[in-house]
């Protein structure tokens, strides 16, 4: 519960430094618009079109009441309108999520059962063990983006099958939906790979401890005593009670993955939120860049309460069995 | 015990064998190579040659040269922002961990607040609004990277703080000052150095990150400005032009990062198991 509350202030003071900050620099954004449209960037606007656009957009208004207005309108789902893309905010995200979310879904797929079967293994070889330690440790300090950007020119440029970049083929028919999801399997393909190369570590270090943890249980001792198969021992009583803190990493590791995919859907010009981030940047579309970053803090500390709760809910099972 | 300890430091003599070896790579680069960083000394888009050794990029600039820039660019900010973490993480810290009470609860929030953020949107918000100027950049990383430093040294010093000789010091009149200088730093200075360490590699990869993204200085030669205007370069993996011109500043990068994170890691444990 504290937790929680915690959780909120953060959100609070986030949110409210999201919306001051700009509005306490110096300056404003009429000042660099120009009452020309097109090439000509130089005619300024003369007073009272300054006046009436700042009532326009309310920006004549005090802060606090600017704020309420802001706040009022966000609750509703409105996070303003981009100046770029010319539609609201939330509709530009809402239509690029999908391919974002099912990113990381595609990478976590990739990473998570490899890595824990990689740990499962690993617990009982001790050579193996040390040496996919060893290159796991280096393997997790490389930054996703460089990976991505290395496996483009190492890999995707020298083999036909794979696409350079995009998310689907353009214009394409397809006959079917298994053929569909192949190509967007492809075009997701590198990117979920360099993805994985860093958080693969991540989950196989921390199954690794779990399994570790749960070995020296009597209750193993016990099952095996009765005589049941050591598969059965393996999915019912080692997985399933190293399953928790797996899943809690999962969720803890949202926030780091998130930050990742924004990079790496530039190096493949994935059709997902951190390309339409990098176009926000370039035009300077300022609603558009405060709503990609409200929308994946809020992801974000979803997933770390989420985890908490996974934690909380396991310490009280476990007070509950003791 | 000379093996054991020769086996046990190896990595640390590799990994510093490996900077070493970077830095006067690029130091001849910066110092005695006769192309410019900035203007053009050859034809565009030369070959790697004795001319060029990396070659030259669309604008005939020597990337080796760009390279060199960049190094020193990537480690003075990698640097500066360590050095800043280490001054607002390491003293934040030893004040909550010694003084305790409310300046300590002041200190966990916003170190839990600081921790909770997501940093790289946050570092691109605030980049959008001030990335052009390096020294906030340098702020702004420093900002976001102070937390995990300032969490671990208030630990340190409050378990420091306790010990009997301190006790016994302070028993005897001595003021907070000589406390901290004489009876807490040689415990809490590792700490904070060792953290620091590891917001260099740190830094270089998210400075690298906000330049990729075109949100630094532009006409500032650093590693990331180059993979963005070499990756954007029309049909560039058709060509042969990414050998050099791409290749290079992703592996100057890649290692330059992966020593320095390896190096900030082996000696964190290092300092876990107490034997440094």
């Amino acid at each position: 519960m504290r937790r929680a509350a915690l959780l909120l202030a953060t959100f609070a003071v986030i949110y409210l430094c999201n919306f001051f900050i700009p509005r306490l620099m110096p300056g404003d954004p009429l000042q660099y618009s120009s009452s020309v449209s097109g090439e000509d960037m130089t005619v300024p606007y003369n007073a009272e079109q300054l006046d009436q656009l700042r009532a326009y957009y309310g920006l004549d208004q005090p802060l606090l009441t600017q704020f309420a207005r802001t706040l009022a309108a966000n609750l509703q789902g409105d996070l303003g309108q981009s100046i770029h893309y010319k539609q609201p905010v939330s509709a530009v995200i809402l239509g690029r999520l999908p391919w974002t979310l099912g990113l990381m879904a595609f990478s976590t797929a990739l990473s998570l059962p490899l890595a824990v079967a990689l740990a499962l293994v690993c617990v009982r070889r001790p050579r193996m063990d040390k040496a996919v330690y060893g290159a796991f440790s280096a393997i997790c300090q490389l930054p996703p983006y460089l990976v991505g950007l290395a496996l483009l020119f190492l890999v995707a440029a020298r083999v036909d099958w794979l696409p350079l970049s995009g998310g689907e083929t353009a214009f394409a028919r397809y006959t079917g939906l298994a053929q569909r999801l192949g190509d967007l399997a492809l075009h997701g393909l590198l990117p979920a790979v360099s993805l994985c190369v860093v958080s693969l570590p991540g989950y196989f270090f921390t199954a690794r401890a779990s399994f570790l943890s749960v070995r020296r249980q009597p209750y193993l001792l016990a099952a095996r005593a009765r005589g049941l198969k050591e598969g059965l021992v393996r999915r019912r009583y080692i997985l399933r009670n190293a399953a928790t803190p797996i899943v809690a990493k999962l969720f803890l590791s949202i926030g780091g993955l998130m930050g990742s995919t924004l990079l790496v859907e530039n190096v493949f010009a994935y059709p997902g939120v951190g390309t339409v981030l990098r176009e926000a940047v370039r035009y300077r579309d300022y609603p558009l860049i405060q709503g990609v970053f409200l929308f994946s803090t809020v992801l974000v500390l979803a997933g770390m309460l989420a985890s908490d709760r996974l934690c909380a809910g396991l310490d009280k099972g476990v007070r509950q069995d003791g | 015990m000379g093996k054991a300890i020769r086996k046990g430091w190896g990595p640390l003599l590799l990994l510093c064998a490996g900077l070493l070896i970077l830095t006067l790579f690029f130091a001849w680069g910066a110092l005695a190579w006769p192309c410019s960083p900035t203007q053009p000394s050859g034809d565009s888009l030369e070959a790697p040659g004795p001319a060029h050794w990396l070659g030259t990029d669309d604008l005939g600039i020597d990337i080796y040269a760009q390279l060199s820039r960049g190094f020193f660019s990537s480690m003075g900010l990698g640097l500066a922002c360590g050095a800043l973490t280490a001054l607002i993480g390491g003293g934040l810290g030893m004040l909550a961990g010694y003084k305790g009470g409310g300046v300590q609860a002041a200190v966990d929030l916003a170190v839990q607040v600081f921790l909770a953020v997501p940093q790289l949107p946050v570092l691109i918000v605030l980049g959008a609004f001030w990335g052009q100027d390096r020294r906030l950049v340098i702020g702004l990383i420093a900002a976001f990277s102070w937390a995990p430093v300032a969490k671990q040294t208030a630990a340190k010093t409050r378990s420091a703080a306790h010990r009997t000789y301190v006790q016994a010091a302070r028993s005897w009149g001595a003021n907070s000052w000589y406390i901290l200088k004489n009876h807490l730093a040689a415990d809490v200075l590792p700490v904070v150095l060792v953290g620091a360490l590891a917001v260099v590699g740190k830094a270089i990869l998210q400075e690298s990150a906000l330049a990729y993204l075109g949100l630094s200085d532009p006409t500032a030669k650093s590693w990331g400005l180059m993979i963005n205007r070499a990756s954007r370069f029309a049909g560039i993996y058709f060509t042969d032009y990414w050998k050099w011109w791409l290749a290079a500043p992703v592996a100057a990068l890649m290692l330059t990062i992966l020593f320095t994170r390896l190096l900030a890691r082996w000696l964190e444990q290092r300092l876990l198991e107490g034997s440094v």
